[in-house]
Order: structure tokens, then sequence, then C-alpha cells
């Protein structure tokens, strides 16, 4: 076969190379439409993903409270109304025989200490003092029991116009019992500083520390799962929370969530 | 010397065209530290590559012929693009898969130039494998991409633009490498007209890798 004759050798050459550099970026082209593709994809099921254990878990919130307050409830009104009554009968029962007098003395005095052991569980489980007399009174007596333990010193500054509605009520309790209890297991703290200010709209909950302090970008298993309830709280709340720490410098969160003013 | 007078602004173009590796070599000398392994031996084909080919335009210049060079420059090139792909493909092939390549790529260059052309010609065979196994080492990695989905920003990974780089370059290229002994039969205008596109590919080359390493973040585990 003849070889080709140079204008037709150049167009072979010529065509065969443009040819070659436009398949190339047609490759490079497609890879960057589809990698872009697929990682969107990614990232909307990540996302559906995470949105799905949000309510999975903003669920399993709510459900504990529920659970909380009906076995409170059950606590309080029935096992403590037995426990009241039997202690009733035993007082009016007095002993006639010296031998059975001591038996029935410790068995008034276990009655007295079941009620009180019932009394503080059910305290745990929704404490009175925060249905009774608000969130304000049930932090400052948190605060009081953890300076009374000698754990720490807490300064509690707080300014709230009026009650809040008793949902939102729990879950800023149930924030902050999750900080300092935190703060007793970590921060190895001697000072803590707890501010709940309320502005027009909004309040503001600040939590200082002069601890040890931690990382917060490690990973979240080894922040635990405490970090992730209290964000999900957060979120139930719609708020937004700033947590600021660094080793050997305490930590410091700022909480911020709106009221609806009806 | 006189034969730098007579010429043309393309055979200057082919002639100067190796300087643009100085760009790579810069950016590269400067950002040394933040290098990953791969792209430390990107920055490094581009050093070996610039000294040949600066021998190689002495050479000519003394019309000492200079041939070999391309045969040698053809086995550094690979050897240092390979290792790029032997690290960046590094769990998603066996380890032992590119240094066996390696291996046997060499010993095919070494027959080709004892058996089949010698000195005197153009190791065309050999470029042409060189161009198809690179080629595949970037698909490969551009599916490992795919697959792993690791990389949100491409546009700021370096990886991403040396890939681009090697599979523009070489299959762009291909044509070249398959004709350059055949290209001899035809005129010297001809040839001076082929390889200034070769020269300008050769640019666009060495400006992607200049990137790739400029783009370098500073903390080398970031993906970007």
């Amino acid at each position: 076969m003849d070889r080709p004759t140079e204008p037709e050798f150049a167009w072979l050459m010529f065509v065969g190379i443009l040819l070659m550099f436009l398949l190339s970026m047609a490759v490079v082209a497609f890879f960057v439409f589809y990698q872009r593709k697929l990682h969107g994809q990614q990232t909307a099921m990540e996302r559906l993903k995470l949105e799905e254990q949000k309510k999975l878990l903003q669920a399993e919130i709510t459900a504990q409270e529920n659970e909380r307050a009906r076995i409170a409830r059950d606590l309080h009104d029935e096992v403590g109304v037995l426990l009241s009554t039997a202690k009733l009968y035993m007082t009016m029962c007095r002993p006639l025989e010296e031998k059975i007098k001591q038996l029935h003395l410790n068995a008034e005095n276990l009655l007295d200490e079941g009620v009180l052991k019932l009394r503080s569980i059910a305290q745990n489980l929704l404490p009175e003092n925060l249905r009774l007399f608000g969130l304000v009174s049930a932090i400052e007596r948190n605060c009081w029991q953890m300076e009374e333990a000698g754990v720490f010193s807490v300064q509690f500054n707080h300014h709230l116009e009026k009650r809040l509605p008793e949902e939102v009520e729990i879950h800023v309790y149930r924030i902050v019992q999750e900080i300092l209890n935190n703060a007793i297991k970590h921060a190895q703290a001697t000072q803590i500083k707890l501010s709940l200010q309320q502005q027009s709209y909004s309040i503001t909950l600040i939590y200082e520390d002069n601890g040890v302090g931690f990382l917060p970008d490690k990973p979240r298993k080894e922040v635990g799962l405490g970090l992730t309830t209290l964000s999900s709280r957060v979120q139930m709340l719609q708020g937004e929370m700033l947590l600021q720490s660094a080793l050997g410098e305490g930590v410091h969160i700022t909480i911020n969530f709106p009221i609806f003013v009806t | 010397m006189e034969v730098l007078l007579k010429l043309t602004p393309q055979q200057w173009a082919i002639l100067d065209a190796f300087l643009v590796t100085l760009i790579p070599i810069a950016i590269g000398f400067f950002r040394y530290n933040q290098l990953s392994i791969a792209l430390r031996s990107v920055f490094w084909f581009c050093v070996t590559g610039f000294c040949l080919d600066a021998i190689g335009r002495v050479f000519w210049v003394l019309s000492i012929p200079n041939l070999f060079l391309g045969h040698l420059s053809t086995i550094v090139e690979f050897v240092f693009f390979a290792n790029v792909y032997r690290f960046a493909l590094r769990g998603f092939v066996k380890p032992a898969l590119i240094p066996a390549i390696i291996g046997l790529f060499t010993l095919l260059a070494i027959i080709n130039t004892i058996f089949l052309q010698s000195f005197k010609f153009n190791n065309s065979n050999i470029k042409i494998i060189e161009a198809v196994l690179l080629i595949a080492f970037a698909l490969v990695f551009f599916y490992k991409l795919v697959h792993e989905l690791v990389v949100s920003r491409l546009e700021k990974y370096p990886m991403f633009w040396v890939n681009c780089a090697v599979i523009i370059y070489f299959s762009s290229n291909l044509f070249v490498f398959i004709y350059s002994n055949y290209l001899l039969l035809y005129s010297k205008q001809l040839g001076i007209q082929i390889w200034f596109i070769h020269s300008l590919f050769f640019i666009l080359f060495h400006i992607i890798l200049a990137f790739s390493l400029w783009i370098v973040p500073r903390n080398p585990n970031s993906h970007g």
C-alpha cells in the first residue's frame, strides 16, 4: 500500500491530535459532571439520614419526658399515698409488748426512709420545684445542691419576666442539668457561671467554667452522647448553640432560643 | 551556534518550551514541605525532565546526537508518574502491581532500544506503551475518586489536576508518538508543525502541573 501524500498525512495527524485532545477533555468533563452528581446525591442522602436521626432522637426525648412525668406522677400519687397510709396505720397500732416495740420502730423508720427516697426519685424524674415554682427556682436548687456538695461554686444570674411554657421549661432545665452533670464528670472546675437572660423575643443561656476544657472538634463518639442530646434539645427549642473550648481554657456555651409571644 | 540564528519562530518555540518546566519547579521548591509523596514525585519528575531537556538542547546546539536522551527520559517520565499513581492509588490496587509494571516497562524499554529502535530512532513503541499505561492509571484514579467520593471540591484537589494533565497530554500526543518515526519520511516543515503542536501540549501539561502544586493546602491531610 502506498504511503499517504504529505497533505493527507498532515490532515490525518492534525485531525487525529484534535480528536484525541477533544476526547480527553470530554473524559475529564464527563468525570467532573458524574462525580458532582454522585457527590450531590450522597450529600442529600446523608442530610436526609441526619434529619431522620434528629427526628428519632427528638421523639425519643419527648417520649422519655412523658414517661418520666408519668412515673413521677404514679410514684407520688399511688405509691406515695400507699406508704403514707401504711405509716399512719403503723402509728395507730401502738405495740403493747416491749418485745415487738423495737421491730415496730424499725418498720416506721423504714417507711419514713421509703417516703424520702420516693420523693427524691420523683423529684429527679420531674422536679416539683420546676412544676410549682418555675425554671429559675429549679435551677437555683440544682446550683445550691452542687455548692452544698462542695463540688464547685456556682454563680447563677437570671432575668426572666414570667414563666415559660411547661415544655420549654423542661427542656431548658434538662439542658442545664446535662451541662452541670458534664461539669461534674469532666470539667475539674472550681468556678461556674450560669446566666439565664430574657431579651424581647429570645432567651440566652450562658455557661462558663474554669475547668480543663476539651477539643470540640473531636469525633462525636469521643465527645459523647451528652452533647448530641444537648444539641437535639436546643433544636427542639428552635435555638442555636455555640460551644467554645480548648484544652486548659475551660468551656463556654451560649444557647439562644426564641420565645413566641402570643 | 550558527544553527540558532537560522531558526524560525516555531523552532524557537519548540526549543524553548522546556523552560516552562521552571514554573512547577519553582512552586514545588517553595512548597516542598507541604507536598504529599505523590506530588513530590511530580516535582522530581519536573526537575529531572528539565535537566534532561537542557542537556538535550545543548547537545543539539553542539550537533551531538541526542536521541538517546529521549529513550532515557521516557523511562524517567514513566517511573516518576507511575510512582505518582502508586501513592495515589494506594489501597485501591494491589501494592505490588505498579512496581511490577514499572519493572516490566523498564525491561521492555531496554529490549526495544537494543533490538527494535536504537538510539538513531525515536522510541515510539515505548512512548505508545507509556501513554496507554499512564492514561489507564489516570482513568483508574478517576474511577477511584468516583468510587470513594471523599473529595468534595475537585478544583481544590491537586491530584485531580495532575490527573487531568496526564490524560490531556498523553491522549493528545498519542498520534505524535505513534507517527514520530513515520514523520521523518515527510518534509521538515511538517515535522516542525507537528512538534510545535506537541510543544503547546507540553506547555499546557506543565502549567497544569504547576497549578496542582500551587493549590496544595497548608494542611497535607486536607482534601479541599
